[in-house]
Formats: C-alpha cells, sequence, structure tokens
C-alpha cells in the first residue's frame, strides 16, 4: 500500500514537471497568437487579456498587404529552406557515410576538423562570408542565403547522420557488394532508403535552422526586399513605424504555419523500425 | 562453375593473425565445408574470397584467374549471409530481382528468373511481401534464391542456418545440400557447428587460429584426426582421452585405473620413436560398458547417466578421467554403480602428448 502511495506521488510530480514545462514553452506562443489577432494598440491594454476582447484581423490584413507583402518574404524563407534542407542533406549524408564506413588516413582529425568549425560562432564567419557572397556576385539573391546555410549545417548535420549510418548494419553493405554494386550504387540503393527516418530529423534540423536564421540573412539581403526572408521582413516592422506587437506577433505566426503544415505531412514518412527484420542476430 | 584456389593467404587485423598462410583448393562443384571454433578464420578466408577483407599476403584464384585486386561487385560469387541481409526496404521478389538488376538484365528476364526460383525454393507465392513479413524460414529461402537467381561461379555460405530453430535448421540442411547438388556450383560454407559439417561436406576443412588442421572427407576426418583438436572437435560427444605412460618391458600402455596392452599396429611408430607418454583417444560410442563385469576386466563408476531417447549417455569416472559412453536407451543404472569398460583394439587412436598429432598405424 505504501509502495502504491510511492508511485503514486512519482507519477504526480512527472505530471507536474511536464505541465511546467509544456507552460513554459507553450504559453509564449500562446501569447503571440492571441497578440496577433489584437488590434494594433490594444496589446498592452490593462487589465492583461488573456483573450482579446475583439479579435481582429486587421495586422494579418496590414502585413499581407501592399505595405509589408510578408508572403514574398515566406516565400523566399521556404525557398531557401527547401534548398538548404536538400543540399545540405545530400553533402551530410556523403561526408557522415565515409566517416562512419570507409578507411582512409586522417579520418579522425577530418571529423575533428568539421566540429571544430561548428563550434565558431557564426558571427565570427559573417563578414568573410559577406566578403565571399559579394564576390560571388551573389548578394541580394537567394543563392547568396542558400550556399552558407548549407555550410553552417554541416558540423551537426554530418555528426548527426555519422551515428545514423554508424548504427545500420554492414551487412547490408556487404551483400549489396557481392550483389554487384560499387560503393556509390550500394549508397544511394541501399544505404539513403535505410537512412530514411535519420534523414528526415536531420532535413527537419536543417530547415528549421534556415528557417530561424536571421544574422545572414540580413546581412546578405542589404535590408532590401529581394531577398528578405520572414525573420528580416519582421524586422522591418518596427524600423518604419513604431513597434506594432500586433503585427509582429501575426508574422511570426505566418512564419510558422508552414513548418507546423510541413512537420504534419512528414512525420508519416518517420516509419519506425524501417530496419527491424532486415538483419537477425 | 569454377575451382578456388587460396595460396598461403594471410589476413592481419592490426597485430592479430586471422589467416596464417592458408593454401586450400576448393574443387569445382563440391561443397567444401569450413569448420571451427568462434575466432579460428573460417569467416575472414570466406570473406577474403567474397572480397569484402583485403588480404595481407598471398593470392587467391577462381577458375584458374587471379582476384586479389578485384571489388567484390566484379567477382561473380554470391553470399548467404547469417543474418540473411535482406534489404528491409524491398519485397521479397526485388531482393532476389537486385542482383540481376546490377547486371541489367531485362525486365521481363528479371520477372521469369525471379518468379522459376521463387517456385524452386517454395517462396513463389511470398513475393510480394517485404522481409520483417516472412519467418525466419522464409526469410533464409529469399536469401537463398537472391544468391541463386544470377547463376554464380561460387557460393559463399556464411553459417546460412545459424539463425534457424533446431527443428527448421535440419530440414534445411537437407534442402540446401540437395540444392547445392542440382546446381553444382562450387560452394564454400561456414559453420562452427561440427554436425553441420559433417553432414553437409564434401570436402571438411577443419581451421585453428588461422591455420588448417586437417582437411579431408568427413568419414576420413572423423575416424583419423590428425591431431587431438579435430579429435576433440569433430564429433558429439567428443572423443575422450586418457593419458597412459607407455611401458616399454611388457608393452602396455598404463593409465592411473587400467592397463593395455600397445595395438600391434602402432608398435612400429613406438619402434621409431620413444615416447614415454601418450594420449588415448577413444570415441564414446566405440566403449562398451559391461553391466556384470567379469573379473580384471577394466572398472569404472557411475558418475551420471542421460537418456536420449534413442540411446543414453553414461558419463563414467575411469580412475582419474571422466569418460563418455553410449549405451543402449533403457539401460538400467545408477549413479555410483560399478561397471566394466571394454574397447576393440582398432577404434584407439594414439596422440603425441607433446605435438598433440595423431601416431601413425601401420
Amino acid at each position: 500500500m505504501r509502495l502504491l502511495g510511492k508511485k503514486r506521488l512519482q507519477w504526480v510530480y512527472s505530471i507536474g514537471l511536464v505541465l511546467v514545462i509544456s507552460l513554459f514553452c507553450l504559453a509564449p506562443l500562446y501569447w503571440i497568437v492571441i497578440t496577433s489577432f489584437k488590434t494594433p494598440g490594444t496589446e498592452f491594454r490593462k487589465p492583461v487579456e488573456y483573450w482579446p476582447s475583439d479579435l481582429s484581423l486587421e495586422s494579418y490584413g496590414v502585413i499581407l498587404g501592399p505595405q509589408f507583402r510578408i508572403q514574398n518574404a515566406i516565400k523566399n524563407s521556404f525557398i531557401v529552406s527547401s534548398a538548404v534542407t536538400l543540399g545540405a542533406l545530400l553533402v551530410n549524408s556523403l561526408s557522415a557515410y565515409t566517416i562512419a564506413r570507409l578507411r582512409f588516413k586522417y579520418k579522425i582529425e577530418s571529423l575533428i576538423l568539421i566540429q571544430l568549425a561548428g563550434m565558431v560562432p557564426p558571427i565570427v564567419t559573417i563578414a568573410p562570408t559577406f566578403v565571399l557572397i559579394r564576390s560571388m556576385g551573389l548578394l541580394q539573391t537567394l543563392w547568396g542565403l542558400i550556399l552558407p546555410n548549407i555550410a553552417y549545417n554541416i558540423p551537426i548535420g554530418t555528426w548527426l547522420m555519422a551515428a545514423y549510418f554508424a548504427g545500420l548494419p554492414t551487412d547490408l553493405e556487404d551483400a549489396a557488394k557481392v550483389d554487384g554494386y560499387p560503393p556509390f550504387s550500394t549508397f544511394w540503393r541501399v544505404i539513403m532508403p535505410l537512412a530514411a527516418p535519420g534523414l528526415f530529423s536531420a532535413g527537419v534540423l536543417a530547415f528549421m535552422g534556415s528557417w530561424g536564421e536571421f544574422m545572414l540573412a540580413l546581412t546578405i539581403s542589404l535590408g532590401l526586399p529581394d531577398a528578405q526572408t520572414v525573420p528580416v521582413a519582421i524586422l522591418t516592422f518596427s524600423q518604419r513605424h513604431e513597434l506594432q506587437w500586433a503585427w509582429v506577433s501575426a508574422g511570426i505566426v505566418l512564419s510558422l504555419l508552414p513548418v507546423i503544415v510541413m512537420v504534419l505531412i512528414f512525420q508519416k514518412w518517420v516509419i519506425k523500425g524501417l530496419t527491424a527484420g532486415a538483419v537477425k542476430y | 562453375m569454377a575451382e578456388v584456389r587460396v595460396e598461403n593467404l594471410v589476413k592481419t587485423f592490426g597485430e592479430v593473425i586471422a589467416v596464417d598462410e592458408v593454401t586450400l583448393t576448393f574443387e569445382d562443384g563440391e561443397m567444401t565445408v569450413l569448420v571451427g571454433p568462434s575466432g579460428c578464420g573460417k569467416t575472414t578466408l570466406l570473406r577474403s574470397i567474397a572480397g569484402l577483407e583485403d588480404v595481407s599476403g598471398g593470392s587467391i584464384y577462381i577458375g584458374g584467374r587471379e582476384i586479389n585486386r578485384m571489388p567484390p561487385w566484379d567477382r561473380n560469387t554470391a553470399m548467404v549471409f547469417q543474418s540473411y541481409a535482406l534489404y528491409p526496404h524491398m519485397t521479397a521478389f526485388n531482393n532476389v530481382a537486385f542482383p540481376l538488376r546490377a547486371r541489367r538484365v531485362e525486365r521481363s528476364g528479371i520477372r521469369d528468373r525471379v518468379k522459376r526460383v521463387g517456385e524452386s525454393l517454395g517462396i513463389g507465392d511470398l513475393l510480394h511481401r517485404k522481409p520483417r513479413e516472412l519467418s525466419g524460414g522464409q526469410m533464409q529461402r529469399v536469401a537463398l534464391g537472391r544468391a541463386i537467381v544470377r547463376k554464380p561461379e561460387v557460393f559463399l555460405m556464411d553459417e546460412p542456418l545459424s539463425n534457424l530453430d533446431a527443428k527448421l535448421r535440419v530440414q534445411m540442411r537437407a534442402e540446401l545440400k540437395r540444392l547445392q547438388k542440382d546446381l553444382g556450383i562450387t560452394t564454400v560454407y561456414v559453420t562452427h557447428d561440427q554436425a553441420e559439417a559433417m553432414t553437409m561436406a564434401d570436402k571438411l576443412v577443419v581451421m585453428r587460429a588461422g591455420r588448417i588442421q586437417q582437411v579431408g572427407g568427413p568419414e576420413e576426418v572423423y575416424l583419423h584426426p590428425a591431431n587431438v583438436f579435430v579429435a576433440g572437435f569433430i564429433g558429439s560427444p567428443p572423443m575422450n582421452f586418457i593419458h597412459c605412460s607407455y611401458d616399454p618391458e611388457a608393452s602396455t600402455l598404463n593409465a592411473h585405473a587400467f592397463s593395455w596392452p600397445l595395438p600391434s599396429r602402432f608398435e612400429g611408430a613406438f619402434e621409431q620413436e620413444r615416447l614415454d607418454e601418450v594420449v588415448l583417444g577413444i570415441r564414446p560410442e566405440d566403449l562398451i560398458v559391461n553391466l556384470d563385469p567379469e573379473p580384471g576386466e577394466t572398472l569404472a563408476e557411475v558418475y551420471v547417466t542421460e537418456p536420449m531417447g534413442k540411446e543414453t549417455l553414461l558419463t563414467l569416472e575411469l580412475g582419474a578421467t571422466m569418460v563418455k559412453a553410449v549405451a543402449p536407451p533403457q539401460i538400467d543404472l545408477n549413479i555410483g554403480d560399478m561397471v566394466g569398460v571394454v574397447f576393440e583394439d582398432d577404434v584407439v587412436r594414439l596422440f603425441d602428448p607433446e605435438t598433440e598429432k595423431a601416431i601413425p598405424s601401420s
């Protein structure tokens, strides 16, 4: 009986902890969503309104209207993030496979070098990146954002994928080799399909990373609308006018929507236990 | 179809020598079984033939052609893995078709060949399934199908039956042997199971610590083991070993509990070489247990009896040595009973305790 009581107490503690953490994460999001539906100017009305007394779509009208056209920025973000995701997955899976499976000289050293690059804070590299992109004539273009973002993603992406590849059974690769496939074909036909869950996690990471990336986007776009992504566009709400929190919130909500939709669509692709039954030990 | 030959093959992993100067011919169309305890180098030897390991020295020939530097995808070998190694994202059909696609066989040809192989292995109606929807035995068949579908020069099988349950293993053992005979493809078969090795092999190769201990037909290896290791490894329960001293005056072998006249066929060997000590080896089925020992007969005490159904396995204390003997099924014996132990001269094997090699008989 006492044991049962102890267990129950543990359960209450865990649920309580989860609730507190969830509240901590979700409360700001909730605040942003309801603020976006408030009439501009009423955001800080006292007493605090946890549910707006008058729901208004005015902010959405403004930021989607001719003045800001945030849909352009969303489109840009989408193009950049998708391209970064594809590019990063390609580069990272190739480098990760090399590290996880092939034997070559200075393997550990090269892995350490990649990881060291990941420890350099982005602000240190922003100036040289700017110079590089300028010399390539890619300022104010989406390519100017895509290429550096892929590079930023390499350390974490490679590490993630290498860990995943290392966990795949080597028998499958050996079987493919004996079946007549050279390493590169083996990689495409056997390894990549099996790595789908790993690819998905790495892809989500790459997508989110470039979606929310601000510093490089601001630098490369030079503050002009052509190559603006959502975070930079939202910044302009506060520059041209006094800070309109309702607009900013509406911008954030709109920028979140595509990400949420994507996650909902792709989650079914993460098929658990895809490798189950492949190899029996 | 081709003969496979390895010459002075060496494979090292850092300091460890996995395969040590092995020279061996795998005859065309035969099933050669590599057998030995784990870590004896049998799998490494197999993988070297497949090209999955770079050899450290020596040569490998398939059909007279040296293939040391040929990558695995160009060697016309097919391999069956212990884990089956089926591609989990492909159906059974696509698994079997996979090696054909690498060889750019046309689509209709692939369909026909995969279907034919599927039918012949009894998995014709399972070809649309993914590996995870198949049982162990079915996966095994798909793996076999993938190996035979492209008619390789050499089959390489790495413990293909180890993951099956005991009953299915015995069934598949027979099927696999028949399949190999029908196809007549040179086969290298690796196992640590000596019973499987005996039943499958045209030629048996016993390995230990990277070296070949004995090569021969299963019967030959069983009846005339080359050394103590082979004698103890092949056969279940293993051969009994009894340390004896040799008395040249009386020409007898003396152990703690008995004295036995040296069989005449060994006399030549004992004249040539001065041997004070020998290891006497005798298989459990060759020990005759006498329930009513006659006077003067060697006596042993029953340590334990293990009824096996078709026979009873006895463990006996023969002086300081424990020996195993096989007795009829319903034998009435209890722990502590005294029995007589006899054996014929011609079943005795003698080994040199220093070199562990068999002492030749005339």
